[in-house]
């Protein structure tokens, strides 16, 4: 059962992120991920993520797809125009990528090249527009296309950050666009998720949505202060940092705090999505015990 | 306001190393408030290259260096050999000059926004000359200047304590324009989707 049938059929999901390589060579990856192939049902391709140049997700979604691996292609607002955006994402379904991730993009100026000019040229919401409209055989000027695209069309949410009513607002127009289903940055604060799922059950546009909650296993303290520093949307609090660097094994303890994170966000998630994975073969090992 | 940053005299001197007769133009608005290319900096430029060897043939302060009357009549007083020009005006000045004589032009100054004036050179981005000004639906704030990302539906993921992902020490566009919508009763405005911005607006 592919990732849209499974999300559409309410089956809980279970995506996990990669980044392409920064090079050409995708075979220790590839292999990486077939490690896990049996547990995921979608691979989350990043574009460039943190701002940090790699190989084009649209290059690496296929090779995916080469490997019999599914993968969710991020697509961002950060390093293309209208014109590009567009002509990518024919490419994308002409080549047989079918899940997208529209994302705003991380600011250039996190990243490694931050002399670059930064495009957003169209925000998310517009690119969730955008690609609905070729969904529907029609380009952005609204001129009919030779042949549609039939995308699965996700995007992100951040329920971490103290402006939740400005990611709702956000997350509605989405949802109007043509959203399907919503991945969300990385949850250590639990309590905040939970308060936010029931916010947004409140709200009628936002009824039915499909949430994919976002989750880490920490490899360490450091780990865990270098995304507090250096990835924007992540919080982890500090009884997190505090409880592994009590910890006679921080790497165990790791696990068991992303399990518990994971008992408790599953029921009223339809899926969960790691992110930031720095071992498959942790990953591996702790998907089998899941 | 054209808001500029001097070049490093360094820099400077490295554009013009060919070159011997220089005449230095400065601009008495936005430059001269800037403290880039006022009398003052054209003199301490003039005092600086003549250290190095440089011969300053001529210098001059136009009132507003982009406007061309101006400058065709100040054409007119320069000497008549001279190998270079350096223009310590915004590049809209810079280039009033160089589209009307021939000789070869530099910049003494990077360009940078059209900004608000808070104290003698202490700016704020506040404008970035994108066309179509849209500040009306956004409660006087510009998203396309003031947010990292220019969006125009709502904040990105990476707002948080009304900071913004890429600096702490900066507003988030987007908590400013909530906030204030919210005050004026009116956030409802937001909540309409809005088109992709027209950049090239004739």
């Amino acid at each position: 059962m592919n990732f849209a049938t499974k999300l559409s059929n309410n089956k809980f999901t279970v995506c996990a992120e990669v980044n392409p390589p920064h090079g050409t060579n995708t075979l220790e990856i590839i292999n990486d991920l077939k490690k896990i192939k049996d547990k995921v049902d979608a691979f989350n391709v990043t574009d460039n993520s943190l701002s940090r140049m790699t190989m084009s997700p649209l290059a690496f979604s296929k090779i995916l797809l080469d490997n019999g691996l599914e993968p969710i292609m991020h697509i961002t607002c950060r390093d293309k125009n209208r014109l590009a955006m567009q002509s990518e994402l024919l490419g994308a379904y002409a080549l047989g990528i079918r899940n997208l991730l529209a994302l705003t993009g991380d600011a250039i100026s996190v990243g490694n090249f931050p002399d670059a000019k930064a495009v957003f040229d169209i925000d998310s919401v517009q690119l969730v527009d955008l690609i609905s409209k070729l969904n529907k055989s029609f380009d952005l000027n609204n001129k009919g296309l030779s042949s549609r695209t039939d995308f699965l069309i996700g995007a992100a949410v951040n329920p971490n950050t103290t402006f939740v009513d400005g990611q709702i607002l956000k997350m509605k127009k989405k949802r109007e666009h043509g959203a399907s289903f919503f991945q969300t940055q990385p949850i250590f604060d639990v309590d905040k998720y939970k308060k936010f799922i029931n916010k947004i059950k409140k709200i009628k546009q936002l009824q039915n949505v499909k949430i994919i909650c976002g989750i880490i296993i920490l490899k360490s303290v450091k780990h865990a202060h270098f995304l507090n520093k250096k990835a924007p949307g992540i919080k982890i609090p500090e009884r997190i940092v505090q409880d592994l660097a009590n910890a006679k094994f921080p790497e165990k303890r790791a696990i068991e705090i992303a399990s518990n994170i994971i008992n408790e966000v599953k029921p009223i998630s339809q899926g969960i999505h790691f992110a930031n994975i720095d071992d498959y073969s942790v990953l591996a090992q702790f998907l089998n015990k899941l | 306001m054209i808001v500029t940053k001097k070049k490093s005299f360094e820099e400077v001197l490295e554009l013009i190393n060919e070159y011997n007769k220089i005449i230095l133009i400065g601009c008495g608005d936005c430059a001269t408030l800037c403290k880039t290319g006022g009398e003052e900096e054209v003199l301490e430029l003039k005092k600086q290259l003549e250290d190095k060897g440089k011969s300053v043939v001529y210098t001059s302060v136009i009132d507003t260096a982009c406007d061309q009357r101006l400058v065709k009549l100040e054409i007119k007083k320069f000497p008549k050999e001279y190998d270079c020009i350096l223009s310590l005006s915004c590049g809209s000045g810079a280039q009033a000059i160089s589209s009307l004589i021939g000789k070869p032009i530099f910049p003494a100054t990077d360009t940078l926004y059209a900004g608000v004036t808070k104290r003698i050179g202490d700016f704020k981005k506040m404008c970035l000359l994108c066309g179509r000004c849209i500040i009306g639906e956004y409660a006087g704030i510009c998203p396309i200047t003031m947010c990292s990302k220019s969006l125009l539906n709502g904040p990105c993921g990476g707002s948080d304590n009304g900071k913004c992902e890429t600096d702490p020490d900066k507003d988030c566009a987007w908590q400013l324009i909530f906030d204030r919508l919210k005050e004026q009763k009116k956030l409802h405005i937001l909540d309409s989707y809005k088109e992709p911005k027209e950049w090239n607006i004739k």
